[in-house]
């Protein structure tokens, strides 16, 4: 029943709802995993008993993830709306933790302390962490639940009486349907140890009965001796006897358990096949924190907070007699915590659970279990036995002075994690969804499906509010602190795009959207531009917030029947009811039930837990000399720390001025950039910006610092030279640039020389050019009906002009030439198909980057086809941590194909029909190429592509290859290219296509009649060996200036 | 003292972290238990394309001489599968009465015409179905851009059943219609504009009857067969083709051979050999099989459609598809002797609907007979009172028999009467010398010779009705789809063979070779090993009884 | 908690009974077949017309007592189950809207009473009269090629019209004249093929079935492949600076039959340089002209342009000559500051030469060239901040090459010696 309990619950209780509930309404939409929980709780919202969601992944099953909160969200949403549903309901999580931890609490120390420590409860950095960095409000409902079900299985155990059997395991049962992981550890970490304590409890009470006056419940074994005349020991032996005696109750606890595992029945029934629960996240929490210190900062020291600065105190409380079981789980959940740093907690959970299972739970649940100790101790501080003996042993002024410290940091701390996203953005500045929905429910975009790219978490909201489909999904956010992270590649960490096991990479997505029924694109990063371009996807509109809306052309519209894991009826009903069950279970026997028995006046459920009264230990002298050590250390090593970095300039060595220059260039911080520049010789700053902006190109704009490599060579002690190698990642390409710098020393501090700039002048002041700008009706009528036939724009026509299948080792790939003979630009699509000798269809792939795209009418095209199958199908490739630009899963041929058929298809093109770029001064240099790319035209060519086609003597193309130039050409400038001569050595033809294996627009391609070209073409360049090359260039405009 | 008392404690503590750590990581393994095992490949999910297994036959007949513009064999083909597909989407539709599907195969103007019959069966508590068995398309027109096409569907069979709720056939009907068809190709789908229902014209049959009558000479042939079912020791039934091994079919061949058979009977599995779409692989196999007959001039009787129980009008296309690939591919095979179109079909009159079955089989030994008219074909009876069922369809009536031998004269007397003078072949008969341990079921090994002598006696009796021993070999394992489930009807079906599963010659298989030898008997042998068994059971149960109170002490001091 | 040994033999009792039922499962089941069938028959003959107009009243009348049987019906679309409550029975409307031949089959416990068919004739045409067209353009090239007006008249209830129905076509061709032609409808469908003409245009196609009309169809006759055509330059700079560009344009490309190309055609430029090397260039037609730059050459000598499309359209060849900018320059050496400094650079009519042209200094012990970039007039080498040995080098520009050896102890800066 419910004991007096003490004023100071209520001040927590107050306190927590006032400061999270303000603060979470603003921090929750940074979180990592809150819009996931809005999306899962949507999907309740739109239909209750059909887990089967077709929103993400083309179709998954939420049975995949606990229901509970999700299902309460969702009822609360039908009132409130998502967002505001999803907040109350975190403010209620927090407060039955608040209630949980002070019940908790009183097991192990007096009531005024529990008070304390409900208060302590709401500044706990790691709750704070978990509700407004993480977003994770399972998990916070899941420890509420096993923190108040905890006094439960206490009374149970102690006193045997059935009631609170039910309490007990109708509270664990809603913690199971919230967050079953809390609750399957919780029993190991959590639920034994208080079993350990009840029989302890029962064996102590027996000595109550011998001594009767001040009996005590003492902590450590010695204070009872002190109080008991008798020599009270209890040994290991006895212990167990009381177990044996107990064992009724723990045996029917313990059959009750999978019982109430049972109300997530189906979530077992489901994970063992799902594989959307099996992907492994890359996770922080498995680093090295020494190696990794942004991990060790996330997900040790924030966590802990406080409880380090108090871990002799935790310790000195944890490790008496009664209290031993939980301080082993605290010692162990401890050093699980650690991570990475030390092997044993790989040894002890093994290989396969140390990658599935993420380890920052640990430091969690041991945070959670300090809580009582730390309220105790700042009870016993502020107005316990420590207030008077400090008092009186060092003064009154120290003594106040020592409790504000602690108090000052603990709250420091709180108010740091708040604004963590704030200091370093965790996710991309927060996007309006208004516009995208729109467009989505506009003219059936909704038919096809969608990609967000560079969204971040927020693609769940999104999702959470239309019903069109999405390829990807959010169900995993790996959680790094992107802006914290020391190697640069990984701020791309939580928003770049890297492809999902089983379903493909973001290059197969793009290069054949057929198969996933894929046409729009919402970008918000530039730095996915040159990928979109290249495979194909054409730029329609950039809506109001900033997204750039990408669409590729010709792609059929879902079919109305989509494939359905379907799981029998009864388990969908049971999915639906059994949660909310639980927890009404829960609720009337734990509340309606305690309103009966009062009335009742059942004497039955009584049971001796609030005549009990647990004594302090006396104050050792030793443990305070031990503290003052321990906190001395830490703080003296924080501030040494916290020092070295505001003092640590980067001008100290040459190193490190370079590295700062180009982190500076990485993060686009030109000003500090321009402060690295030798002061004597640099230009002004407006002046280097100028020439800096100006540049673009791959490398420029769109590449991320990969690692940088530097390598120092004393000239003399005023100038050094450094030799830095930098490997840059860029959407298409990786890169490594060498280039030379000189560091100078300056009236002590080093700089480095300011890059010179390309000097060449135009020669013209001002180009004209004549542009054809096309427009299209489409739907000549609006209205809802489908567009008319006669709306309908003839497909181009095009012919295939050669080509042929060849074999590279073990992989086969299609090469071939065709021309535009319409009249209009067409977008083509080059699809081959590879069959075996019975006709059977192998595989079938899209033209990538090997071709252009968009082609003027009468423009003749090589192409080239590699094929892929869909990537990390197979049990043991991993999904790589961070963007490959050269993702490739080679298609294994088992079946060697003989024949292919070449599927062509086109659409007429409105834009990117820039045609002025073209490559000149072009001539043989031993097996390389070399020339110069030229821009005559009024458009700046962000990344000129190039596409090499070599012919063999009878002018079919045998090769084609591309390369990607570094920088961008601005209007008549040139900039020179070398590039291999070479075709690859084990190179055979299998098979010479003939007419009638190619098909263009579903028509044979004997039915297009086009002049032949006899004569050798002019655009050929003879080469030494009599074959021929011809060179064209493919040109991406990053900023056209007519859309 | 104290010092052990602190070296207890350590150890006590030790233990306690010891058994910490096992628990969480056997909490760390359970966890893992439940996130491995998913396929990945699954998590993609595309929607298929056209069934396997509904395959019509489709016949192009030759162009109208203007078509508008000629059309190319590609297109003709996607036409073809669209056109097949929407026929097969509206017929899926009367089965189950949900519209989903349609909207893809059906214009915007057509798609009423389709609900309606959707609406009509849902609302009447029925379910209709219904299979176009042929198609024999005549172009008419298609448009300059490849966007229409008109056709006639000329003379298809089309077959119908209603049934109520619970199954139970309403009626059922065939009936022949021309399709003057227009499709219009439309968001990259062929969809149904117009269909006008036309009285049938009919279309002269490709296939030529066997006029030289070489079935006469099979018949001839079938009198002198002595015939063994044939299935490798180690991979029977469902293994075998799976893992089907040309070298093990070889050295089994030359065996039977040398045991003085000329005639071998096998069976074609219909699942394993790609229902509708025969797997070229398959009938690789398959011709080998032929080819070491051949090679070791024996004759094989070959039973098709093993294992296949569905006799829904969905699956008619598919059985005619496959049937014809296999007749028309080896009906000049030498090694071919005859066709036996199902095995026990009256079984299936118990787990099946009887009607149905018997459409299928009138259905089918049509078909049979047109694709294939030289060689003979029968259905293998599981028991002689039902194999007068189509007797006069069939060229010869053949039938299994496992009673008693005394039993078989007077059924072949009556089967006789029935079916006066069709030649009949007994093509299963057998003993099985299982001798179980534990159950009550004791042949032996001389018993088998014994039946298998009486058998032939009987036989030679009736006028020396050909027969075909079940089966070669003592099987090292059986699964338990075949016979059931229960061990002894398992065990049971493993020791039909003439050759032990050792691989020596059990006393049927010297009977086979020198007929006149007398079988010895000994005595020892025909004492049932089971019995050792039931002796002490039996002692037992005396022992428990007499000890009784004692036991009852037992039992309430564990349970106190 | 302990059972009196009374109790206990209650326990057994239920073992028992689960034995029994597992005995049962095991030895007894089999299953069972009932199959009920009785055929009493009764006579039945229908009277119905043999066809009837679509969207018609049938209805189907039975003798009074007969007991209640069902119709099966097939018609175009499919397959119609009919419980026939009452006596007189009506088709549904949706089954007598449909053209085709239905056949009526009357069933009565599973077997057939009666058959018969009715052929259903559709209705006059009716608005609209649905029409496609083939491809929407084509080319002009005098017949080769063609598109197809095809149109499908419908009835009231979308029935295709009855066989041979008159459809009326009119076109109005770009070169003024018009056609009419009346094609009946052959299975479903009358269609009329529409022959290219010579002139590029728009045809206007109206079609007219007994009194439905159908929607304006427009067909556009495009222009067809390009035949070759000739080019030329103008606002010429003759001087190799590398620098300016002079502007080349080709004459308006026409088709066969003279009509302008349309725009975006794509022409392909092909150039072999002064220098031996090749440039490949593109630009596409605005209004049948295909205009570019191109930069001058960097070395005196004759540059050859020639233009292509691809199908053997060749252009003529244009050969431009350009003579050399710079002369000569002259090299000076300033021992104290090690600055190698080239210039100046005089152009051909004594300007300095542009910014950016690059100067090229081959150091001949290590063949390692560098490069410099021309800066009002002047190219510097600092050779001391570089770390360049000093020794033998040779210097090139526009084509022209110095070979200089700088000594240690070379006093006299303007010595300008060409020693090997």
């Amino acid at each position: 029943m419910l004991q007096k309990s003490d004023k100071l619950l209520l001040i927590a209780l107050s306190v927590g709802l006032v400061f999270h509930g303000t603060i979470f309404f603003f921090t929750f939409d940074e979180t990592y995993d809150s819009f996931v929980h809005i999306f899962f709780a949507d999907h309740y919202a739109r239909s209750w008993f059909e887990p089967w969601d077709n929103r993400w992944y083309t179709g998954f099953n939420v049975t995949s993830y606990p229901p509970l909160v999700h299902q309460l969200t969702a009822l609360l949403s039908f009132v409130f709306g998502l967002r505001i549903g999803f907040v109350l309901l975190a403010i209620c999580t927090v407060q039955l933790l608040i209630v949980g931890a002070y019940r908790f609490s009183k097991l192990w120390t007096t009531p005024r302390a529990a008070g304390y420590a409900a208060i302590f409860t709401c500044f706990v950095s790691s709750i704070i962490e978990t509700l407004h960095l993480f977003g994770q409000v399972p998990t916070l409902m899941g420890i509420s639940c096993l923190l108040n079900a905890l006094p439960e299985i206490y009374r149970w155990i102690r006193y045997g009486k059935h009631y609170r059997l039910a309490t007990a395991l109708s509270i664990m049962a809603v913690g199971v349907t919230s967050h079953h992981v809390t609750t399957i550890f919780g029993m190991v970490f959590f639920v034994a140890p208080v079993i350990g304590l009840a029989v302890l409890d029962s064996r102590i009470e027996k000595n109550k009965v011998e001594n009767q006056n001040n009996w005590g419940l003492s902590l450590s074994m010695r204070e009872v001796l002190k109080h008991g005349s008798l020599p009270l020991k209890i040994t290991i032996l006895d212990f167990l006897k009381e177990t044996w005696l107990k064992r009724k109750q723990i045996m029917l606890f313990g059959l009750a358990i999978p019982i109430v595992m049972m109300f997530v029945f189906p979530y077992f029934y489901w994970s063992k096949t799902d594989p959307i629960t099996q992907v492994s996240i890359p996770h922080g929490s498995r680093d090295s924190f020494i190696e990794v210190p942004s991990s060790g900062l996330m997900f040790f020291l924030i966590p802990l907070g406080i409880d380090l600065l108090l871990l002799p105190y935790i310790f000195s409380r944890v490790l008496t007699k009664r209290n031993i079981f939980i301080g082993l789980s605290f010692t162990l959940l401890l050093l699980f915590g650690t991570g990475g740093t030390t092997p044993i907690p790989k040894l002890m959970l093994g290989e396969d659970a140390f990658n599935i299972l993420t380890l920052d739970r640990f430091t969690f649940w041991a945070s959670i279990i300090a809580i009582p100790f730390i309220g105790e101790f700042f009870y016993r501080l502020i107005e316990g036995d420590f207030r008077d003996y400090l008092r009186l042993q060092i003064g009154i002024w120290p003594y106040h002075l020592i409790w504000s410290f602690i108090t000052l940091g603990c709250i420091t701390l709180v108010i740091f994690i708040i604004n963590l996203s704030t200091f370093r953005p965790l996710q991309p500045s927060t996007i309006d969804t208004k516009p995208i929905i729109q467009f989505l429910e506009r003219d059936q975009h909704d038919k096809w499906r969608f990609l967000t790219l560079g969204f971040g978490d927020q693609m769940a909201w999104l999702s959470a509010q239309t019903v069109s489909q999405s390829v990807d999904g959010n169900y995993h956010s790996a959680r790094r602190l992107p802006e914290m992270t020391t190697r640069p590649l990984e701020r791309l960490e939580n928003s770049k795009f890297k492809g999902i096991q089983g379903l493909g990479s973001l290059q197969q997505f793009l290069t054949i959207p057929e198969k996933y029924y894929l046409k729009f694109v919402f970008s918000n990063d530039k730095f996915y531009d040159p990928i979109l371009y290249f495979s194909g996807w054409e730029r329609i509109q950039r809506l109001e917030n900033g997204i750039m809306v990408w669409q590729k052309q010709d792609i059929p519209p879902l079919p109305s029947v989509l494939p359905e894991k379907n799981l029998p009826k009864f388990v969908k009903i049971y999915w639906g009811i059994m949660p909310l069950l639980a927890l009404l279970l829960a609720f009337s026997i734990n509340l309606l039930f305690v309103w009966y028995a009062r009335f009742q006046k059942k004497s039955k459920y009584e049971d001796g837990y609030e005549k009990d009264f647990l004594t302090l230990p006396t104050i050792k002298t030793r443990l305070f000399i031990l503290m003052g050590i321990w906190i001395f250390t830490l703080s003296t090593i924080i501030i040494t720390v916290f020092v070295r970095l505001l003092l640590s300039s980067p001008n100290d060595s040459p190193t490190k001025v370079l590295t700062a220059y180009y982190d500076a260039v990485d993060f686009k911080y030109f000003t500090t950039a321009h402060g690295y520049f030798n002061p004597k010789t640099r230009s002004s700053f407006e002046d280097y910006f100028i020439k800096l902006s100006v540049e673009d190109g791959i490398l420029a704009s769109y590449a991320k610092l990969d690692n940088l490599y530097i390598v120092e060579t004393k000239i003399d002690d005023e100038t050094y030279e450094l030799k830095a190698t930098a490997e840059w990642i860029t959407p298409v390409e990786q890169y490594i640039t060498e280039n030379i710098h000189k560091a100078v020393r300056y009236n002590g501090k080093w700089y480095i020389e300011q890059p010179k700039f390309d000097p060449t002048t135009p020669p013209d002041t001002f180009i004209d050019e004549a542009f054809l700008s096309i427009f299209g009706h489409g739907k000549r009528k609006a209205g809802v009906e489908p567009t008319a036939h006669e709306d309908f724009i003839d497909r181009p026509e095009l012919k295939i002009l050669s080509a042929r299948m060849i074999k590279l080792d073990s992989t086969y790939v299609v090469v071939g030439e065709l021309q535009n003979i319409d009249n209009q630009p067409a977008h083509i699509t080059i699809q081959a198909n590879l069959f075996d000798e019975y006709k059977r269809r192998l595989v079938s792939y899209n033209a990538k980057y090997v071709t252009i795209h968009r082609i003027m009418p009468k423009e003749t095209i090589p192409f080239r086809i590699e094929f892929e199958e869909t990537a990390w199908v197979k049990k043991d490739d991993l999904d790589p941590a961070k963007f490959n630009p050269k993702e490739f899963t080679k298609f294994d041929f088992k079946i060697p194909p003989k024949i292919f058929k070449l599927m062509v298809k086109a659409v007429v093109n409105k834009n990117d029909v820039y045609r002025s770029v073209g490559v000149q001064s072009v001539k043989e240099d031993g097996t390389k190429i070399v020339g110069d790319v030229l821009n005559y035209g009024t458009e700046e060519v962000s990344i000129p592509k190039l596409l090499i086609a070599f012919y063999d003597k009878n002018n079919k193309v045998k090769w084609v290859d591309t390369h990607f130039l570094r920088y961008s050409i601005r209007q008549q400038r040139m900039r020179g290219f070398v590039i291999e001569r070479s075709i690859p050595k084990n190179y055979k033809d299998v098979y010479i296509g003939t007419d009638d294996d190619f098909y263009v627009n579903g028509l044979p391609n004997s039915s297009f009649h086009v002049p032949a070209q006899t004569k050798m073409l002019e655009n050929h360049i003879l080469l030494k060996n009599l074959e021929s090359v011809s060179i064209r260039v493919d040109a991406f405009i990053g900023n056209p200036t007519i859309y | 003292m104290i010092k052990d008392r602190k070296f207890f404690k350590v150890i006590f503590f030790l233990g306690i972290i010891l058994l910490l750590a096992v628990v969480t990581g056997g909490v760390g393994k359970v966890l893992v238990f439940l996130s491995k095992g998913g396929n990945r490949a699954d998590l993609l999910n595309i929607p298929p394309e056209l069934p396997s297994e509904y395959t019509p036959k489709v016949i192009w007949l030759n162009d109208d001489t203007d078509t508008g513009r000629p059309m190319e064999s590609s297109n003709r083909n996607i036409i073809a599968k669209d056109y097949v597909r929407a026929l097969y989407q509206r017929n899926l539709s009367l089965l189950t009465a949900k519209p989903d599907g349609i909207k893809e195969y059906y214009t915007l103007a057509a798609r009423p015409k389709i609900f309606a019959q959707i609406n009509l069966v849902a609302s009447s508590e029925t379910s209709i179905e219904r299979a176009e068995i042929n198609h024999n398309l005549k172009l008419h027109f298609y448009s300059a851009d490849g966007q229409l096409v008109s056709f006639t569907d000329r003379f298809v069979e089309s077959r119908e059943r209603v049934k109520n709720k619970e199954g139970r056939l309403l009626a059922s009907k065939v009936e022949y219609a021309d399709f003057n068809t227009l499709m219009q190709l439309d968001d990259g789908y062929w969809r149904i504009k117009h269909v006008v229902r036309m009285p049938p014209n009919t279309i002269p049959d490709t296939l030529i009857a066997d006029s030289t009558n070489r079935k006469a000479f099979f018949l001839e042939k079938l009198k002198s067969i002595k015939g063994i079912n044939y299935y490798p020791r180690d991979t029977p039934w469902k293994d075998f083709w799976i893992t089907y091994n040309s070298v093990t079919t070889q050295k089994d061949f030359k065996l039977i051979k040398k045991l003085g058979f000329n005639t071998i009977r096998i069976f074609v599995n219909f699942e394993q050999f790609g229902k509708g779409n025969v797997v070229p692989e398959m009938i690789q196999r398959l011709e080998n099989v032929l080819n070491t007959a051949t090679a070791n001039n024996l004759s094989l009787i070959v039973t098709l459609f093993d294992f296949n129980s569905n006799y829904s009008l969905l699956n008619f296309p598919a059985t005619d598809r496959q049937l014809e690939t296999l007749l028309t591919t080896f009906k000049n095979h030498p090694a071919l002797l005859a066709w036996d179109l199902k095995n026990e079909a009256d079984l299936d009159f118990f787990y099946q609907n009887r009607e149905e079955v018997k459409e299928w089989l009138k259905f089918i030994i049509k078909k049979a007979k047109k694709y294939d008219s030289i060689h003979p074909i029968t259905v293998g009876w599981a028991y002689p009172e039902n194999a007068d069922y189509l007797a006069d369809e069939f060229d010869f009536v053949s039938f299994h028999y496992y009673k008693e031998a005394t039993k078989l004269g007077e059924a072949i007397d009556s089967l006789r009467k029935k079916v006066n003078n069709k030649p009949l072949v007994l093509s299963e008969f057998g003993l099985s010398s299982y001798r179980s341990k534990v159950f009550p079921y004791n042949q032996t090994e001389t018993q088998q010779a014994e039946y298998f002598r009486d058998i032939q006696e009987v036989l030679k009796q009736k006028g020396n009705i050909p027969s075909i021993y079940w089966t070669l070999y003592d099987f090292t394992s059986v699964s338990s789809d075949i016979a059931g489930w229960r061990p002894w009807q398992r065990n049971n079906q493993k020791y039909f063979g003439i050759i032990g599963a050792d691989g020596s010659l059990k006393k049927i298989g010297n009977i086979i070779i020198h007929p006149e030898q007398i079988i010895k008997k000994s005595f020892i042998e025909s004492f049932p090993h089971y019995s050792f068994l039931y002796i002490i059971i039996f002692l037992f149960l005396v022992a428990a009884f007499i000890k009784r109170n004692f036991i009852f002490s037992l039992f309430n001091k564990i349970l106190k | 908690m302990y059972l009196k040994n009374k109790k206990y033999l209650w326990g057994l009792f239920p073992i028992f009974l689960v034995g029994i039922v597992i005995a049962y499962f095991l030895f007894f089941q089999r299953k069972v077949i009932i199959s009920t069938s009785s055929d009493s028959q009764f006579f039945f003959q229908f009277n119905l017309p043999n066809s009837l107009y679509a969207g018609s009243k049938l209805s189907i009348k039975l003798p009074q007592h007969t007991p209640n049987c069902q119709l099966l019906l097939n018609s175009s679309w499919g397959t119609w189950w009919l419980d026939l409550s009452k006596n007189e029975f009506y088709i549904p409307d949706s089954v007598m809207m449909q053209s085709g031949l239905l056949d009526i089959s009357l069933f009565y416990n599973k077997n057939i009473i009666a058959e018969t068919q009715i052929f259903i004739k559709p209705l006059q045409a009716f608005e609209p009269l649905e029409t496609f067209l083939g491809s929407k353009s084509i080319i002009a090239d005098g017949g080769e090629h063609w598109s197809m007006i095809t149109a499908i008249p419908t009835d009231k209830f979308i029935n295709p019209v009855y066989e041979n129905t008159p459809v009326h076509f009119s076109f109005k061709r770009p070169n003024g004249n018009s056609e009419a032609y009346d094609i009946p409808t052959k299975h479903l469908v009358s269609f009329k093929k529409i022959y290219s003409q010579q002139k590029v245009g728009k045809t206007i196609i109206s079609m007219k079935a007994a009194n439905a009309a159908g929607k304006e169809k427009e067909l556009l006759e495009i222009p067809g492949y390009p035949r070759p055509f000739n080019i030329e330059n103008d606002e010429l700079y003759p001087y190799a600076d590398a620098r300016q560009y002079f502007k080349l344009k080709t004459g308006i490309i026409k088709d066969k039959f003279e009509n302008v190309v349309s725009n975006g055609t794509l022409v392909s430029i092909n150039i072999k340089d002064t220098d031996g090397s090749y440039r490949q260039l593109t630009s596409y037609t605005i209004g049948g002209i295909a205009r570019l730059m191109i930069q001058n050459p960097n070395i005196a000598g004759t540059m050859q342009i020639s233009a292509n499309i691809y199908g053997d359209v060749e252009s003529n060849q244009l050969n431009i000559q350009f003579q050399e900018t710079i002369k000569d320059f002259k090299i000076s050496y300033n021992k104290q500051t090690e600055v190698l400094k080239i210039g100046p650079f005089i152009g051909a009519m004594g300007q300095y030469i542009a910014d950016g042209a690059e100067v090229e200094v081959v150091l001949n012990p290590r063949q390692e060239n560098l490069k410099a970039l021309v800066i009002e007039g002047y190219a510097k080498f600092n050779l001391k901040q570089e770390q360049h040995p000093i020794g033998e080098m040779t210097i090139r520009f526009a084509g022209i090459e110095k070979r200089i050896n700088i000594q240690l102890e070379v006093k006299d800066k303007n010595k300008n010696d060409k020693r090997p």
